[in-house]
């Protein structure tokens, strides 16, 4: 051993050509310097990087006294926010919280409430709506809303003519008598006039002074793609992207000051990635995007609190009565006995659904009116398919909604146990808005999960399934149908107007071109200790200025 | 040099006007209208047509695509239908996060590459473990990869952070874009290190299979340069066998990995879209999901545009590399 180490000392110490000359050594020495010192930054930098990160905490009281901080997350960044141009939906909660309108809707009911509107009246011909406006009522800017700021707002939109536009054309002059009065005459009467008051998408208002100030060449559209000029409870103080946005609480707000005073919502398209930051405690709740298992899980999880709210928000089968072997009657009623909706529902929405038992979306009809629970019973559908030459079906769906794969992926299984030969599609939202009118473009079936407008039946039924209807996604055309929903829209009284959806609502079941499979509930879960709020007409977001910890 | 350079800037043009051509006539077979895209759900009637002919797609065919090809060569590349931008503005925006992730896996990329080619060349202890690890890590799916990296290292152990480029507001956004240089720029130190720590997992998902790939090349490459006679002479001189590797070997086997990098670039482009969406990155990857999904066929054509750019680019400096590493490489 010592030998060895004595042979290794004097290999060691036999002159090399490295060290032969000292002043090639300095020099190697003085060139290495610099790489050494980029490898221990290098090397530092990485050690840092992979430290501990940074765990917050927050959802429940925190921060500095009266301030609280509640974080949530957006699988995308969604529309431009300013109110004339936005008809989106995942940030329907954004817009409520900046934006407020006429009217507003209480809690989860669709029972109407006011909001800059203390009152109305309408006058006999139901063209004149006279408004009494709230008083005290400031913009984030701190200016006063008061009737010119209502004409204003209005007339913006209309000539922006973007997002949900459709909710003013029918508007044909607007009147300001005094400060708070705000009356408004109609082209044709609108049953649905002072329901548009309330929909997320319905006309809102901005700060005449922030619209000028900021108008370019465009209204302000641009100014407020980052910005915000609304009365709402919260004030946009940063929109970063696709990245991130935050509101802070507006302090001259007139109703009852929010619990959270600031709402940071990140954009994370990975909803697997928000239940692992839900779970390490860097988000507060998840509203949407939680697949049926996620659900499943959070609820036995006793850290957090799952609940499951109502919405107008519905997954409907439509078959294209226009083309193939769907134009046959009786082949659309065998597969809609054929269809299992506890199974579809069970599978897709997991405990955020339910089968419905009307035909027209939960919340639009009183409970009992236009019931819908057809038989299950595939054998009329499997002595059908048995006959057919051409069984081939195709099925599809929009690819932004992964409950809809699955619904459309149960269909097309009881489907070929029928005897059909059905195959599914994914496609996008885009491709799927351009059907209507091209009944050709469209596939023989749909499976489409809708958030309507409004809780009033005309949301439905004028959009959806009206001939003429800008969402007729199946292009069905029934002419008795089409007749019933326009007088329905014209009828002088509630009830008429009700009893008359009642008769379409059995006319479109009896055609079966479109039902519903799955009333969806919006799945909220958040960190033990939150109160969480929702909207009705707000499938996917929470209600910020009544969430409150607890 | 010169003529290669102006080679390359040449069929950079062609390549973009042909791009240009390819996405302007699938634009047009689509059966997708863009002011349903524009519009949204309100695309209907008056709307309809005045945001139609605002964008100019009322006009003849001929009339739109010469429209549009004046337009890219004067650099607007027209209006984002779901943005509502300039598909301009949000290229400045979204390409600079997704530079910052492309150079960094590249780096991380050619590193593990230079590592797992030298160790398992020289037949280092741990080469074998060392090449078991990274070629299953390069077997996994991206997502897959993505995923796991964010239960372990930031679930389980806490080490890093999940989504984003930084968890801190108000981060400065110049000169470079790139946030991590930005931030040394402006002297502040504890964002360096939040935006490194942001970027360690992305591009380490990205970077792992070009490294395995390249570091395969090279591994190859360095072996038969081991053998050869420029080799056994440096030994015979006394060298140590890393000076060996090092001084001799390595620049000879530059070459064929040098090639390597150049096509891993592009998967890498492929891959960004899917590590963007997982962790939450405000790059190029997340705004082509967002275009795509939403039939903003102006977002896509200035997408396929710069990422063709940027490939052509990237691949000619391998080729100065190369030759500059190898001169029996000539540019041609």
């Amino acid at each position: 051993m010592a030998a060895a180490a004595g042979a290794r000392a004097a290999r060691h110490s036999l002159p090399t050509r490295r060290d032969a000359s000292p002043t090639r050594k300095a020099l190697v020495s003085k060139r290495s310097r610099p790489r050494i010192i980029g490898l221990v930054l290098a090397l530092s930098l990485l050690a840092a990087a992979c430290g501990s990160t940074t765990k917050s905490t927050s959802g429940g009281a925190g921060g500095t006294a009266g301030s609280h901080l509640l974080r949530i997350a957006r699988t995308i960044q969604d529309m431009s926010p300013d109110p004339a141009v936005w008809y989106g939906a995942p940030a329907n909660d954004r817009q409520m919280a900046l934006y407020e309108g006429l009217y507003t809707s209480e809690g989860s009911t669709a029972t109407i409430i006011p909001q800059l509107a203390l009152s109305h009246t309408v006058s006999a011909d139901g063209l004149t709506y006279t408004f009494k406006l709230r008083p005290g009522v400031k913009f984030h800017d701190g200016t006063a809303f008061d009737a010119a700021a209502a004409k204003f707002s209005w007339a913006r939109a209309i000539k922006i003519n973007q997002g949900a536009s459709y909710m003013l054309a029918g508007v044909k002059s607007m009147d300001t008598p005094d400060p708070l009065t705000f009356v408004v005459h109609l082209k044709a009467r609108d049953n649905t006039f002072i329901d548009y008051q309330t929909s997320p998408y319905g006309p809102k208002f901005v700060s005449p002074a922030v619209v000028t100030a900021h108008a370019g060449k465009d209204d302000a559209q641009t100014w407020l793609q980052t910005h915000d000029a609304g009365t709402g409870p919260y004030t946009l103080t940063s929109l970063v992207n696709d990245q991130a946005e935050q509101m802070d609480a507006f302090a001259g707000y007139w109703g009852p000051k929010p619990y959270y005073t600031t709402i940071k919502t990140s954009i994370i398209p990975n909803v697997t990635t928000q239940v692992l930051q839900l779970r390490q405690g860097e988000l507060d709740v998840i509203s949407t995007g939680l697949t049926p298992a996620d659900l499943t899980s959070f609820q036995s999880d006793s850290a957090f609190t799952t609940k499951f709210f109502p919405a107008v928000w519905t997954t409907f089968i439509m078959l294209n009565s226009n083309k193939g072997i769907f134009k046959d009657a009786k082949l659309r009623a065998a597969v809609q006995q054929a269809l299992d909706p506890k199974l579809i529902t069970e599978g897709a929405r997991g405990p955020a659904g339910s089968v419905p038992d009307q035909f027209t979306p939960y919340g639009m009809l009183p409970a009992g009116k236009a019931p819908f629970s057809p038989s299950h019973d595939p054998s009329v559908l499997t002595a059908l398919a048995s006959k057919l030459a051409n069984k081939n079906v195709t099925i599809e769906h929009t690819i932004s909604i992964p409950a809809d794969a699955q619904a459309s992926n149960l269909v097309q299984t009881q489907l070929q146990a029928a005897g059909l030969n059905a195959k599914v599609v994914a496609t996008n939202d885009t491709t799927m808005l351009g059907w209507p009118g091209k009944p050709n473009d469209a596939p023989d079936i749909s499976v489409i999960s809708l958030n309507l407008d409004t809780a009033n039946p005309a949301s439905y039924f004028q959009a959806y399934l009206q001939s003429k209807g800008v969402l007729n996604i199946n292009s069905t055309s029934i002419p008795a149908g089409d007749a019933l929903i326009d007088k329905a829209m014209s009828a002088t009284t509630p009830a008429v107007a009700e009893s008359t959806f009642e008769q379409a609502a059995t006319l479109y079941m009896n055609s079966a071109t479109t039902w519903p499979v799955t009333n969806c509930l919006s799945g909220i879960v958040a960190k033990k200790g939150i109160v969480v709020a929702h909207k009705l007409l707000d499938p996917y977001g929470i209600s910020f200025a009544d969430t409150k910890a607890g | 040099m010169t003529t290669f350079v102006l080679k390359r800037l040449a069929s950079l043009v062609v390549l973009l006007v042909v791009l240009t051509a390819v996405m302007f006539l699938l634009q047009r077979v689509s059966k997708t209208d863009p002011i349903v895209a524009y519009l949204g759900r309100g695309a209907t009637g008056p709307a309809a047509a005045q945001a139609r002919h605002h964008l100019g797609f009322d006009r003849p065919l001929i009339v739109q695509y010469v429209r549009y090809v004046d337009d890219v060569a004067h650099g607007n590349l027209q209006m984002s239908l779901h943005t509502h931008h300039p598909v301009m503005d949000d290229l400045k925006t979204y390409l600079p996060p997704t530079l910052e992730l492309l150079f960094t896996a590249l780096g991380l990329s050619l590193i593990g590459a230079l590592i797992l080619g030298t160790v398992s060349a020289m037949r280092l202890p741990g080469a074998g473990l060392l090449r078991l690890v990274m070629v299953a890590g390069a077997a996994a799916p991206t997502f897959l990869l993505g995923q796991l990296g964010v239960v372990f290292f930031y679930r389980r152990l806490g080490w890093l952070p999940a989504t984003g480029q930084t968890s801190r507001n108000g981060v400065p956004t110049g000169p470079t874009g790139f946030l991590v240089l930005d931030a040394l720029f402006s002297g502040d130190w504890p964002l360096v290190m939040d935006a490194v720590k942001h970027l360690v997992m992305p591009a380490a998902c990205l970077a792992i299979g070009p490294a395995v790939a390249i570091g395969r090349v090279l591994r190859s490459s360095l072996m038969s340069s081991m053998d050869a006679d420029y080799t056994r002479t440096a030994r015979s001189k006394g060298l140590r066998e890393s000076a060996v590797v090092l001084r001799h070997a390595l620049r000879n086997a530059a070459s064929g990995p040098a090639q390597m990098t150049g096509l891993q670039v592009g998967f890498m482009f492929a891959g960004i879209v899917v590590v963007e969406q997982i962790f939450a990155w405000p790059g190029l990857g997340s705004y082509t999901v967002g275009a795509i999904t939403n039939s903003d066929f102006p977002a896509i054509v200035g997408v396929s545009l710069v990422a063709g750019a940027v490939f052509v680019i990237l691949n000619a400096a391998v080729d100065i590399f190369q030759a500059a590493a190898d001169p029996r490489v000539a540019l041609q």
